[in-house]
């Protein structure tokens, strides 16, 4: 059977799209922070932790052929000089882990003739008032896929999934930084939104799945954000 | 403090597409700051050719980069124009991009963004006005194998600019990228060179460092434009 490692398995959207890979028939390896009901523990921010984890979930399942990298940080930040030394938090979570789990992840997934998604988002497409760094860890973590998508192809694909304001518990924080309900933040969304709601974690999970389960794609970015951005 | 005159910072300003944006900003007036990393000979020679001055700090280290922007604000006024242009390049596949090549290409190519944001961001907007441009690579845009490292931050900075974009907006002060196409500088690599590859550009070569500095001075001049991605590349990006 078909081994999915997922990190960020415990929150919102990576719980989706466990539940969506495995209903598919993959065997999926979840990793969340140590702290968490995940199966693999490790905290990405650990260096170490991305090796070691690729390599754990390679040894248990006998490969990998599919890597989700779900996990993300996204933090209030302001560009100023004082705030720059918590800027990189994101970035440590949202880009370099994603680069480091890849590398370790390259020999099973290349044998495997595997594939990776990384989810990114309509942030780092369109920016986000308060989140410079998620902002540009999202946008680089596009052309991180469209250039490994180049240079790992035929053997491995490597596409993205832009998801829009998602329906997870991360809506309570962002309302916080503006200042309004969470009620308020919600309503704002939906107008930004030709849908006219939230997209629903399991969108994403369906989306991703689709991607795992076909052939053509490489180098994609695909938006699902219920129109609130056309690219 | 003289004030007559307009002033604008220019990170990497010693070589490539720096040099040929001070001298650009130059021609039009500007006093200009020019921000290096080992290349004194170079900044100082630059300097006394346009009637600058030059600095020395590493992008990636917010302090050093905040201590130039007080400097020259001190020695030449209220910086109206920042250009973050400092870089390197370096062609590596996926397996051979060890931590600290990851680290300093971001600390570098986005850091060095960034950086200068919150150094001259917060002032511009107190004064506001002001207008920022950051370099970033048309790479981001098509993607690049052997080059994820470098790819990825120069794709990053556009999710940086975005953002800065809507932030400063408010304070009148307007972010844009600039994503040069290939051109002909001391950073180009050889790849790029190949006349094969140089064919296969619709407009059959390689950009001159004046004509990218050219449109980085038209972008930051252009008072109703924030938050866009700008690429002259030739043609090797068409959308």
């Amino acid at each position: 059977m078909a081994v999915a490692l997922v990190t960020g398995a415990e929150g919102g959207i990576g719980r989706a799209i466990v539940a969506a890979l495995t209903e598919a028939g993959w065997t999926v390896a979840g990793s969340d922070l140590p702290s968490t009901a995940a199966t693999y523990g490790y905290d990405l921010r650990d260096r170490a932790a991305c090796r070691a984890l690729v390599e754990a979930v390679a040894t248990d399942h006998g490969g990998i052929d599919l890597l989700v990298n779900n996990a993300a940080s996204m933090t209030v930040v302001e560009l100023s000089v004082p705030a720059m030394a918590r800027w990189w938090q994101d970035l440590e979570v949202n880009l370099s882990a994603p680069f480091r789990l890849i590398r370790a992840a390259v020999e099973p997934l290349r044998k495997a003739g595997g594939q990776v998604i990384n989810i990114a988002s309509v942030s780092g497409a369109r920016g986000e008032p308060g989140f410079s760094a998620y902002s540009a860890s999202k946008a680089g973590l596009v052309g991180l896929t469209k250039s490994l998508a180049r240079e790992l192809a035929p053997d491995v694909r490597v596409n993205a999934v832009a998801p829009g304001p998602t329906d997870t518990s991360q809506l309570a924080r962002d309302a916080e930084y503006a200042g309004i309900t969470l009620d308020e933040l919600r309503h704002k969304y939906e107008r930004e939104m030709p849908i006219g709601r939230l997209i629903r974690p399991g969108e994403v999970a369906g989306l991703v799945t689709y991607l795992a389960s076909t052939t053509g794609f490489t180098g994609a970015c695909m938006h699902l954000n219920g129109g609130m951005l056309m690219p | 403090m003289p004030t007559e005159h307009r002033v604008a910072l220019v990170t990497g300003g010693a070589t490539g597409i720096g040099r040929a944006t001070v001298r650009a900003l130059a021609s039009r007036g500007f006093r200009v700051a020019i921000d290096h990393l080992g290349k004194e000979t170079e900044a100082a020679a630059l300097a006394e050719s346009v009637g600058g001055a030059a600095y020395e700090a590493d992008v990636a280290d917010v302090e050093a980069v905040d201590a130039v922007v007080r400097a020259v604000e001190a020695d030449l006024g209220p910086i109206e124009i920042a250009v973050c242009c400092a870089g390197f390049d370096i062609d590596r596949p996926l397996e051979e991009v060890d931590d600290e090549l990851w680290d300093r290409t971001l600390a570098v190519l986005l850091g060095g963004c960034a950086n200068v944001m919150a150094a001259v961001g917060p002032r511009m907007r107190a004064r506001g006005h002001g207008s920022i441009v950051a370099v970033s690579s048309e790479l981001a845009l098509t993607g690049d194998a052997w080059h994820v490292h470098y790819v990825t931050a120069k794709a990053a900075v556009l999710g940086l600019m975005r953002t800065a974009a809507q932030e400063f907006g408010a304070d009148g002060v307007r972010v844009n990228a600039v994503a040069p196409g290939p051109t002909d500088t001391e950073m180009l690599t050889e790849r790029w060179r190949a006349q094969d590859y140089l064919d296969s550009i619709p407009l059959r070569r390689a950009g001159r460092p004046e004509e990218i500095a050219e449109m980085i001075v038209a972008v930051a001049e252009s008072t109703w434009t924030t938050g866009q991605v700008v690429s002259p590349n030739g043609g090797v990006v068409i959308q």
